[in-house]
């Protein structure tokens, strides 16, 4: 039998019961005594009356201050149970299904078998008139529960059965707002909500911002399930960086892998990965204990579109942290149109695509021919041009019209020019001067450094890095105010500028890229510098997002539109509904999502955090805030029937105790305003008749 | 100028509704002048007393001789000799005289008013008029004047009193009785407040050696009924004592209480011989003091 109060808030008041004779001692210092000539009559009245009359007035402080404390008493809802009425129990089953609940119990189970099984054993031992709900800390679309409380056990025995390790964190104050709210309505005697949980320190320190007390008389047990030391390493899979620049058909891409070793030991892992097209590979790791450690693994999609690759970690003592999804979108192979002859153009195409047919680079160059630029141009495919000052000049118009409509056009000197450029038109912001040449050489230099054409060629502290290039002959570039220089040379000539033209852009160089010119054809990084100059304006139309496991999900769209979410790659998953009630992703993934016309595809990791082996081992547990509870290990094997059962037993005091401040209230109410007190009865003396005066 | 002009509780609107009134005492008392009040001794006066028997010694001449031819005894007319009054005025200045309720002044200062119009009236009628101030023993006495200018610095003691201490009435009372040798007037002006057993043993003491008494008791109404509501704490004057009280709880028997005490010391003063006279302190001086007089004057 125990004794709880369900609003121990109101206990805090409780030296609000002194107020009473604070008030008094306050109220008769401030209070000036009446000056009276005697009180002789007072005492020949009744020779106890100061006596009688400090009684009473203690008595009366003393039942106003009772009166005040069994109403606070009151208010916080005594309740003592073991005795009293037993009536139907409304029990919600919250169990923690987070990922690090896939971790082993002791026993050699997992925790989370243990805390379904215990959750099986008060759903089996429910009565008729019980009823129970089915709360999972992490929403698993894959296993819906029963809605609100239920007396079909067999309902709940079939939730019971479907629940399964996620790798998600889950949020304990959503989890205890859901099982609140199954509460509200009920009209069972008892209700008690039942936490199966690890209480991993990583979802119960953290403090609520708003948690919603239950219904008055519902308890909060909490059954932590104890986590054994973990004497075996484990390594997390935190994250997948894709390179930033969108992939390209054809074009090998890095994607690199963050490890997390938390533990103590080294951990010797093995990162698999598998992408949409069945292309797999891995990769032995060693990850030193505290560490992180990044792997790169080379990528390379064969065909445009939505593509995907999983990732995942062997080898270590805790599964729940091991994977990771990446999606992309890839885009077709760019077509580079060179107008004229490959002589003209020196290193470039080789450069910008080594094959010819955008193998490894993705760009897929084609040569035109002719003195001049192709009347085609401007309503071909290729958004990319190359071409020479002399056929620019000659077909202005052309490359205009390409510039228009958002293409890119790169114009450079041929190699073996060595005249004057003629007349450039109008719009063209950017011309060449005379020849200049040096037999030294002159340093290269970068003078437009945020371009993103040198993405690839910067270093880890951002920094371009071109290697000492020397540029023998070079025209220098006149740029007008809409001309930006890009690359210079030391004595203050520019070698390359761009010019926004309509919607495209104009890429002007004074530098062929033959090793006549400049030692920059030579250098590894021309081959990044050609290939980036087609890339580097590209873009994609298709969304991706990357989340993960547990992360709340925010979908732009309203309750009318269903929504549909298949598994591409990783946890199977096919489901469907209305946005609001999907929640979340609970395991690793690649899904597309759709609501009505619109996709949206969501590539999810593991929780890295779900790994971390700090468990809260004290009774105090920040994630519930200010709630009531209690915290109870859960011995393995043994039944919680018996503690629900006791609990069904309730008295409720707060009655009794309304009862007795009303009984206090009236005898305060006689003894504040007695009754006028009777005069004395005549003496013998002065019975006799009055003499008159 | 007239001689009263000056002072606080013998203004001259008031002197001059007491002039003309008289005060006459019931029984006899000692004088040494002739005046309006009898003498206890027998003598040549115009107001026939009784007979006695002639013995030898006693003057020829005054043997009423038409007896003597009626009865043929020798028996001597005797006369009621008229004397001055001798008059003590006793007045309480203990604190609790200086209460003031409802009343239109203190109790003290209706004393002093009650005393300085009865010294006045005294020595108007060429009687003497003595004045002693006490509270728990005799504070101060004052010889009796016989003129208006001899009843100067009693009016200026009236003016110095300041109320205090406890009073003990009988015990002043009983050194009053034990200084005064001839038969006198003795009034007390005291609000009485003390055991009316203890008070009638020195009105008997005074009234064993033949004083005439007059015991007048000023009260004021808020003492004599509560005039407040609710919880109210209060000190006493005398003795700094304080008592919460409830006053709607205690009224009615509160004054019923204080109407036994006045029966009390009514039928003490009675069984004393006093003449007593309970006095509201709402009611104008001049007006009780008129009417008191008058009575007097009329029998």
């Amino acid at each position: 039998m125990t004794l709880s109060l369900l609003n121990p808030f109101f206990t805090l008041l409780l030296p609000l019961a002194a107020l009473p004779v604070i008030f008094h001692l306050f109220f008769r210092l401030k209070k000036l005594p009446r000056p009276f000539p005697t009180l002789m009559f007072f005492h020949r009245l009744d020779p106890r009356l100061n006596a009688r009359r400090r009684l009473r007035e203690w008595l009366i402080l003393l039942l106003r201050a009772l009166l005040i404390l069994l109403v606070l008493l009151a208010l916080a809802r005594p309740v003592w149970f073991g005795v009293g009425r037993e009536g139907g129990a409304a029990a919600v089953i919250v169990i923690d299904n987070s990922g690090s609940m896939s971790g082993a119990a002791q026993g050699g189970r997992s925790k989370l078998k243990q805390a379904v099984d215990a959750a099986r054993d008060i759903v089996n031992n429910m009565r008729d008139r019980d009823a129970a709900g089915l709360v999972l800390l992490v929403p698993d679309p894959a296993v819906p529960p029963p809605a609100g409380l239920t007396s079909d056990k067999d309902a709940l025995k079939i939730a019971l059965d479907n629940v399964s390790e996620t790798e998600a964190g889950g949020s304990v104050a959503a989890a205890m707002a859901s099982a609140v709210a199954m509460l509200e309505h009920t009209s069972a005697a008892r209700c008690e909500i039942h936490v199966l949980s690890d209480l991993q320190a990583e979802k119960w320190s953290q403090v609520p911002v708003d948690l919603r007390p239950p219904r008055p008389g519902a308890r909060i047990v909490v059954h932590r399930i104890p986590s054994p030391f973990a004497s075996q390493p484990n390594v997390s899979l935190a994250g997948l960086q894709m390179p930033s620049r969108p992939v390209v058909a054809g074009r090998r891409f890095p994607v690199e892998a963050q490890l997390v070793n938390p533990g103590p030991v080294e951990a010797q892992v093995r990162l698999n990965w598998l992408d949409d097209s069945g292309n797999r590979g891995s990769q032995e790791l060693t990850v030193a204990p505290g560490a992180r450690k990044s792997a790169t693994v080379t990528m390379e999609a064969s065909n445009p579109g939505l593509r995907w690759a999983l990732f995942s970690l062997d080898g270590d003592d805790f599964p729940a942290d091991n994977d990771a999804a990446a999606a992309f979108v890839c885009g077709e192979k760019h077509a580079v149109l060179f107008a004229g002859e490959p002589g003209d153009f020196g290193y470039l195409p080789l450069a910008m695509s080594p094959s010819g047919q955008g193998r490894l680079s993705g760009l897929v160059v084609s040569f035109s021919g002719g003195d001049s630029l192709p009347a085609s141009l401007a309503g071909g495919t290729a958004s990319f041009a190359v071409t020479t000052w002399d056929r620019l000049a000659r077909g202005a118009s052309e490359a205009h019209q390409l510039l228009a409509a958002g293409g890119t056009v790169l114009v450079v000197p041929s190699p073996n020019d060595s005249t004057s450029v003629a007349a450039m038109p109008d719009w063209l912001a950017i011309s060449p001067r005379s020849l200049q040449s040096a037999s030294n050489g002159l340093a290269l230099t970068v003078l437009d450094k945020a371009s993103a054409m040198f993405d690839d060629l910067r270093d880890d502290k951002g920094e371009v890095a071109l290697h000492n290039v020397k540029v023998f002959r070079f025209y220098p570039l006149r740029t007008a105010a809409d001309g930006t220089p890009v690359l210079g040379v030391e004595d203050g000539g520019v070698v390359l500028a761009s010019q926004k033209v309509g919607a495209g852009l104009l890429l002007a160089s004074g530098l062929a890229f033959d090793p006549a010119w400049s030692t920059l054809p030579l250098k590894p990084a021309f081959v990044a510098l050609a290939q980036d100059m087609v890339l580097a304006d590209s873009g994609t139309s298709a969304k991706s997002i990357a989340l993960v496991a547990g992360e709340p999900l925010h979908l732009a769209s309203t309750n009318a539109d269903a929504l549909q979410v298949q598994s591409l790659g990783g946890s199977a998953l096919d489901w469907k509904g209305k946005p609001a009630q999907f929640l979340t992703f609970p395991r690793a993934g690649v899904y597309a999502m759709r609501i009505g016309p619109r996709t949206t595809y969501a590539a999810v990791s593991s929780s890295e955090k779900e790994g971390r082996q700090k468990f809260i081992t004290s009774d105090d547990l920040p994630a519930l805030g200010a709630l009531s509870y209690t915290v109870k290990d859960l011995p393995g094997g043994q039944s919680l029937l018996p503690e629900l059962r006791k609990q069904e037993r309730s008295l409720d005091l707060s009655l009794p105790l309304i009862l007795l401040a009303f009984a206090c209230l009236g005898l305060e109410g006689w003894l504040a305003n007695p009754p006028p007190l009777k005069p004395r009865a005549p003496a013998a003396a002065s019975s006799s008749a009055p003499v008159p005066t | 100028m007239n001689p009263v002009s000056a002072y606080k509780f013998l203004p001259p609107e008031l002197a001059d509704r007491l002039r003309g009134l008289t005060l006459s005492v019931r029984k006899p008392v000692e004088g040494a002048l002739q005046g309006l009040h009898r003498s206890p001794h027998h003598g040549a006066s115009v107001e026939f007393a009784d007979y006695r028997e002639y013995t030898r010694g006693d003057p020829p001449n005054l043997i009423d001789w038409p007896v003597y031819a009626r009865s043929d005894r020798y028996v001597i007319r005797r006369y009621q000799e008229e004397t001055n009054l001798c008059a003590c005025i006793l007045l309480d200045t203990s604190e609790s005289m200086a209460f003031r309720g409802g009343g239109a002044r203190s109790k003290i200062d209706y004393g002093c008013f009650l005393a300085a119009g009865l010294m006045y009236v005294l020595v108007n009628q060429s009687d003497a008029a003595g004045l002693t101030l006490f509270n728990e023993e005799i504070r101060q006495s004052l010889p009796p004047a016989r003129s208006l200018e001899g009843l100067r610095p009693l009016l200026l003691a009236l003016e110095g009193i300041k109320a205090s201490g406890r009073s003990r009435i009988d015990r002043a009372l009983h050194q009053i009785a034990e200084q005064i040798q001839r038969r006198s007037l003795v009034v007390l002006i005291s609000d009485l407040l003390q055991d009316p057993v203890d008070l009638v043993k020195g009105l008997q003491h005074l009234r064993h050696n033949k004083h005439e008494i007059l015991v007048l008791q000023p009260l004021d109404p808020a003492e004599m009924s509560l005039d407040f509501m609710g919880l109210a704490e209060l000190r006493e004057l005398e003795t700094g004592a304080r008592l919460v009280v409830q006053a709607d709880e205690l009224r009615e028997a509160y004054a019923q209480e204080v109407q036994k005490f006045l029966e009390e010391i009514r039928r003490g003063c009675l069984d004393s011989l006093a003449e007593y006279h309970l006095l509201d302190t709402r009611q104008p001086v001049e007006e009780v003091l008129h009417r008191q007089l008058h009575r007097a004057k009329g029998g």
